[in-house]
């Protein structure tokens, strides 16, 4: 039925099939199982005299007790030295790729050079974990790392859960390393919670604001609020807005708030003005009183709360301008996409424009509701 | 193997697939080249003089029915010069599917396989793709369907999805732009439509040879689409400032998933998996075609078993060239060249053969 | 050359003693075999010979019906004053009572026709043999399927008799288009095979291509339709089937008013259906009598089970040997930690589990029903239960072959799902040497087999391969059109009504 040539040509095919598969089969070099990885959950990264201190948390696997975790400290240059040490010093093969959190000590956030060199291996790496998210201690990244939480032993898990928490309460704006990537690659800025010691836990309520890879300083809580509500007002809120009127005192919460922004550059001279009305609600006041019910009252409440808002914002700005000299505003971008041509005129003396900007706020209040008491 | 027809809508799904893998390999080109997000105003101008070249090429082959662009120019111009333009066809093709070939595994390894040698991926997926060259224009066709259906859209949904987070701001300033960078990234746009070289030798091989001018147009509307779709796409995820630096956008957009409390690690490796069916798909419709050129280049009567001549030759290639990323600064001519080499000889039968057609006329 | 074979030359003689002789040649040691000489007429002076199989024919029929006539024959005399022809027509037309009958002129024929379970009688001095039908063995009563129960729907199925499956087909299509086509396959079995198709809508490309491989059949003997089946499909090294088979009569009507050719074989209650494409098997002629809604539903769910019966443990694989970040966090943390103690890895956890999950399926088959199925479950349990207290295996692979065992009992065709759990063990394979990877190549081989493979010209992942030129028959993919819009035949087919019920 074959001809020569046909039996001849199927030999080759078979010997040439055999061969590959043979030289294919010597071994599956990426064949690690899940069990034999040691995994990375939280490494904090502080300077030390001669490189970087890297401590790291692993999570123990045994079964049914993977609450209990490693930690351990080692003096590196950079992430690879650090791996490679750690491979030689455990039975298992050491992964980031389930990498929760990188703590970055304030001493290393305060060092440009140190910062770049450490983004950089982080972004290049591919295996690392690309929802990884950062923070920077206050203080030593290894006290964080060390901190025993009673509730979340992990604090890899911990610090990652609250991150993404704050993110979506709209509390913090950057909460992954990709994103603050994103932010000092289009604007040279950026936000980066801030992590402390909380008695027996942590808390991340503070940002730290980030200039050039380089922490200038960091801003409080209401601050960043502030900062927020300019970043992203669909998703903002103001919470507790605790103000005094005739002697009562007045609980607030801005839950919607619409914002517009008119941008102006004049030759050097560059006025942004932000006009937001706030949408809130009376949170608490007190119970028998009648006066929510005075439309003069509820002025007064409105007038005591702006200027309250607004004392908060004018600092943060001031801040941001003559302490920080940093836009977190995103102004530049604004700038960037609307006003190119006027932009590029000043894009290499930004900062000195930034600094001596007119921005200006104007708020307006809706009391949309001033809640029932029986 | 040379009786086998393919319809219409076939012939499209081969065109739009084999494109798209192009667009996203010349992506971080159209992206660096221009100095701000209006890249689409490139991708227009290279439509629409795709769009114009295709009128008297569609007219001309409609009149050489069953006959590719290749075997018109044996028709029309002396042995010499069709050999040539044979030799150039193969040439352009074993480069564009070795580039492709390597660009990919070294995504596979990147993301998937560290530590796995690029040789083996290279040869696991040439050895998978010459599987399905031999098998004829017929099989492959039915693969370009299944691989749009079942790999390419979702593909495409999983980009969309991973932009859920983005600033659609990012597309301004559209105005002024810069129109030097427009100018100079057209031939890299039109190279990234690379259906239209595949075109001149698909149209010879479908049933309704009638309908291909129709195709052909609905190719460059649907392709530059989804290019300009997947321009923005990035464009909006990233911003132009951050894009300029990306070596594999698709990739990046995959990766990069910011929405809080999104349970899935590794939407890349998602993405990559249907990516591979893509690519494989794009790989073997390009081998098939060089088989073409091959056999109509020496005329030989059986296409099917170049194939096994293009595998070490695809394989060395793909081994020896660098990566994209190392090519970049240096391709910018070879860019230009190429492109107008296969906007031009096309144009230049047609002249040719309506010249002739002319004098044989008076 | 033996009598076997020189039987088709032997014409019938007109001297009854003769056929006899060869006949009791022919049939020496066949004790089943009955001869019955009679002498018929009113003196008793006409000599016929009876030859039938006992056991193979309703006795009292012959009796009562030619037998008897015979014997109280009014036109006596005519009888016994004609002979040969004058004779034979006379004994056709008036003396016998049964409505099928027929006239044989070699005694190859005779044979064929005793041994199909007629009765042939032999009258002297006539040089032709009457073959008078009388088949009655013992029927097995129409029962429903076992493999294709259904909840909604018709409980007949059918049985061995090919005539009675045709009849059950007929009582649903009506149609005097309804044609059957009888031919007789395998040279000792001289099986009988009837091809059914509706004139008008058939392809008439298929059906002859059909008819042509049905009689290039050379085999001895075919008892079972599966043989017709390997004989005649386009790839027989293929993990696919290309031809459809059901036990039911509903399914096979159905088919019928696609355009398709059913194929009915003697002694066997499935029929096949023909042609057969990647599509027809994950239909099932329930989802037609459920409501729209929930039908599109329990569609779409059989389309997610074919990649998990394929895939699932391939990707557990995968994922625990090359990919742990696919994971999320806490599943890999937990994954990590139930494997802690495992000696096995992943892949021969897979390929294990997967291994004893065959076996229990194929005890079970073996089992008689009412303890059969409990049985399986046990064994599934215990097996699976001890095996994760004894540290051999993590509960997440029992999970996952379970899962997929679960979805291959979701794909309705039998033997599609049985191609389908072959092929995870290559999945299974590949996915250890590279990861997601390896899976994809996998898939890509396979894509091109399906891209290659045909049903009788028909490609099988149609109308995939052309989901523009064919769009109208995508609406009966992953979900079930309406029944007032499931008015046109399937495009594939390129019938040539459009319109039909």
């Amino acid at each position: 039925m074959f001809t020569d040539i046909e039996v001849q040509m199927k030999n080759i095919k078979t010997i040439i099939i055999i061969i590959i598969t043979s030289i294919l089969l010597t071994g599956c070099w990426d064949s690690v199982e899940i069990n034999k990885r040691e995994y990375i959950f939280a490494v904090g990264i502080d300077k030390n005299d001669k490189a970087l201190t890297f401590t790291s948390e692993i999570p123990k696997i045994n079964e049914g007790s993977e609450e209990q975790r490693l930690v351990y400290t080692k003096d590196s240059e950079n992430f690879s030295d650090f791996y490679a040490t750690s491979y030689l010093h455990s039975e298992k093969a050491i992964s980031d790729r389930l990498m929760q959190v990188i703590v970055l000590g304030e001493d290393v956030a305060r060092d440009s050079e140190t910062v770049k060199r450490i983004f950089d291996e982080i972004q290049r790496s591919p295996q690392m974990n690309r929802r990884v998210k950062i923070c920077i201690a206050k203080g030593k990244a290894q006290d964080i790392i060390n901190t025993e939480i009673p509730s979340n032993p992990i604090v890899g898990r911990f610090l990652s859960e609250m991150l993404i928490k704050l993110k979506r309460e709209n509390y913090q704006d950057v909460y992954t390393f990709d994103e603050a990537i994103l932010n000092l690659g289009k604007t040279g800025n950026t936000m980066i919670p801030v992590v402390e010691i909380n008695e027996k836990s942590l808390k991340v309520e503070r940002a730290g604001v980030f200039k050039e890879y380089e922490l200038k300083g960091f801003l409080e809580p209401d601050e960043v609020a502030a900062v927020m509500v300019v970043l992203n007002p669909n998703k903002a809120k103001i919470r507790n807005v605790n103000i005094m009127v005739e002697g009562t005192n007045v609980s607030l919460g801005v839950v919607d708030i619409i914002m517009t922004t008119d941008m102006y550059l004049g030759g050097d001279k560059l006025t942004v003005d932000y006009y937001a009305t706030l949408n809130s609600y009376i949170d608490s006041f007190i119970i028998g009183s009648n006066k929510l019910e005075d439309q003069s009252y509820l002025n007064k409440i409105k007038e005591e709360a702006i200027k309250s808002i607004l004392a908060v914002s004018e600092s943060t700005l001031y801040k941001l301008q003559h302490v920080y000299k940093t836009d977190l505003l995103k102004i530049k971008e604004g700038l960037f996409k609307y006003h190119k041509q006027d932009y590029e005129k000043i894009s290499d003396k930004y900062d000195e424009v930034f600094e001596a900007a007119d921005i200006n706020i104007h708020l307006d209040m809706v009391i949309k509701s001033t809640g029932l008491v029986k | 193997m040379f009786e086998q027809k393919i319809t219409p809508y076939q012939n499209l799904s081969i065109l739009i697939l084999v494109s798209f893998a192009f667009q996203s390999i010349l992506m971080p080109l159209l992206l660096s080249e221009i100095d701000g997000p209006v890249g689409w105003m490139t991708i227009i101008i290279a439509a629409v003089v795709l769009y114009f070249a295709l009128k008297p090429i569609n007219k001309m082959m409609l009149k050489y029915k069953d006959n590719s662009v290749l075997s018109i120019i044996n028709k029309i111009f002396p042995k010499f010069l069709s050999r040539l333009t044979g030799i150039y066809y193969i040439v352009m093709f074993l480069t564009a599917n070795s580039i492709l070939m390597k660009d990919f595994a070294e995504q596979i390894k990147l993301m998937m396989l560290f530590r796995t040698p690029l040789g083996t991926i290279i040869i696991l997926i040439l050895l998978t793709a010459s599987y399905a060259t031999k098998k004829g224009i017929k099989t492959i066709a039915n693969i370009a369907s299944i691989a749009v259906l079942i790999a390419f859209i979702p593909y495409l949904l999983i980009i969309i999805f991973s932009t859920y987070y983005a600033d659609y701001s990012n597309v301004f300033p559209i105005y002024p732009f810069d129109v030097t960078g427009v100018v100079r990234s057209v031939p890299g746009s039109i190279l990234g439509f690379f259906g239209f070289s595949i075109l001149l030798f698909s149209n010879s091989k479908v049933t309704v040879q009638e309908n291909n001018r129709l195709i052909s147009r609905k190719f460059i509307i649907i392709s530059s689409i989804l290019y300009i779709a997947c321009y923005l796409l990035i464009i909006v995820k990233f911003g132009i400032k951050e894009s300029v630096h990306l070596v594999w956008p698709f990739i990046s957009v995959m990766k990069y998933v910011n929405i809080p409390g999104f349970f899935f690690e590794s939407t890349e490796i998602v993405g990559l998996c249907f990516q591979i069916i893509v690519t494989f798909s794009c790989i073997c419709i390009i081998a098939y075609f060089t088989n073409m050129a091959m056999q109509e280049t020496f005329n030989t009567r059986e296409n099917g078993y170049f194939v096994f001549i293009q595998i070490p030759i695809l394989y060395i290639m793909a081994v020896v060239l660098p990566g994209m990323y190392m090519m970049f600064p240096y391709i910018q001519w070879p860019i230009i060249v190429l492109s107008s080499l296969n906007l031009l000889i096309p144009l230049i039968a047609t002249l040719v053969d309506a010249k002739s057609k002319k004098a044989k006329s008076n | 050359m033996s009598i076997y074979e020189d039987l088709a030359n032997i014409k019938v003689d007109a001297d009854l003693k003769k056929n006899e002789t060869v006949l009791k040649e022919v049939f020496r040691d066949a004790n089943d075999i009955v001869f019955r000489n009679m002498k018929v007429g009113q003196n008793k002076k006409l000599k016929i010979l009876l030859f039938y199989v006992d056991g193979m024919t309703t006795k009292d029929s012959i009796s009562e019906y030619a037998v008897q006539t015979l014997m109280e024959s009014i036109n006596l005399e005519n009888l016994e004053k004609s002979n040969g022809i004058e004779l034979e027509n006379k004994v056709l037309q008036t003396n016998i009572a049964i409505t099928e009958l027929g006239v044989l002129q070699t005694l190859q024929e005779c044979v064929d026709k005793a041994l199909s379970g007629e009765t042939i009688l032999f009258i002297d001095t006539c040089s032709k043999a009457i073959w008078l039908s009388s088949r009655g063995w013992q029927l097995r009563g129409i029962q429903e399927p076992a493999a294709e129960t259904l909840i909604r729907g018709a409980r007949d199925g059918f049985i061995e008799t090919m005539k009675i499956n045709i009849t059950l087909i007929r009582r649903r299509i009506r149609d005097p288009k309804l044609k059957v086509k009888y031919m007789q396959v395998g040279t000792r079995s001289k099986t009988d095979l009837a091809l059914m198709y509706i004139e008008d809508i058939v392809n008439k490309t298929v059906l002859e291509e059909v008819e042509k491989r049905i009689k290039n059949i050379d085999i001895e003997a075919v008892l079972e339709s599966s043989y017709i089946e390997e004989l005649i499909e386009d790839d027989v090294y293929s993990p696919f089937p290309q031809v459809e088979n059901t036990e039911r009569p509903d399914a096979a009507a159905s088919a019928l008013l696609e355009g398709r050719v059913v194929i009915a074989v003697d002694n066997t209650p499935t029929v096949l259906m023909a042609p057969a494409t990647f599509v027809s098997f994950m239909q099932s002629s329930e989802d037609y009598y459920e409501r729209w809604m929930l039908a599109c539903l329990i569609r779409m769910i059989r389309y997610i089970a074919l990649p998990i019966v394929m895939l699932l443990p391939a990707i557990y694989v995968a994922v625990a040997q090359f990919h742990p970040n696919m994971l999320p966090t806490q599943l890999a943390l937990y994954v990590a930690a139930s494997r802690a103690n495992v000696p096995f890895p992943p892949y021969f956890e897979a390929l294990l589990m997967e291994l004893v999950m065959e076996l229990v399926r194929e005890a079970s088959l073996r089992i008689t029903t009412p303890v059969g199925s409990t049985i399986g479950l046990v064994s599934g349990l215990v097996i699976g239960s001890a095996s994760v207290e004894a540290g051999l295996i993590t509960p997440i692979a029992v999970i996952i072959v379970a899962l997929t065992a679960l979805a291959s009992f979701a794909i309705p065709s039998y033997n599609f799902s049985t191609s389908l759990r072959m092929i995870r063990f290559g999945f299974i394979m590949l996915s250890s040497f590279f990861g997601l990877f390896g899976i994809s190549i996998g898939l890509c081989i396979l894509i091109i087999h399906l891209c290659t493979l045909k049903s009788f010209g028909v490609p099988y992942l149609t109308p995939m391969t052309h989901f523009i030129e064919r769009r109208s028959d995508l609406k009966d993919t992953i979900i079930r059109p309406k029944i007032k819009t499931l008015v046109r035949k399937p495009k594939y087919l390129q019938v040539e009504k459009e319109k039909g019920k």
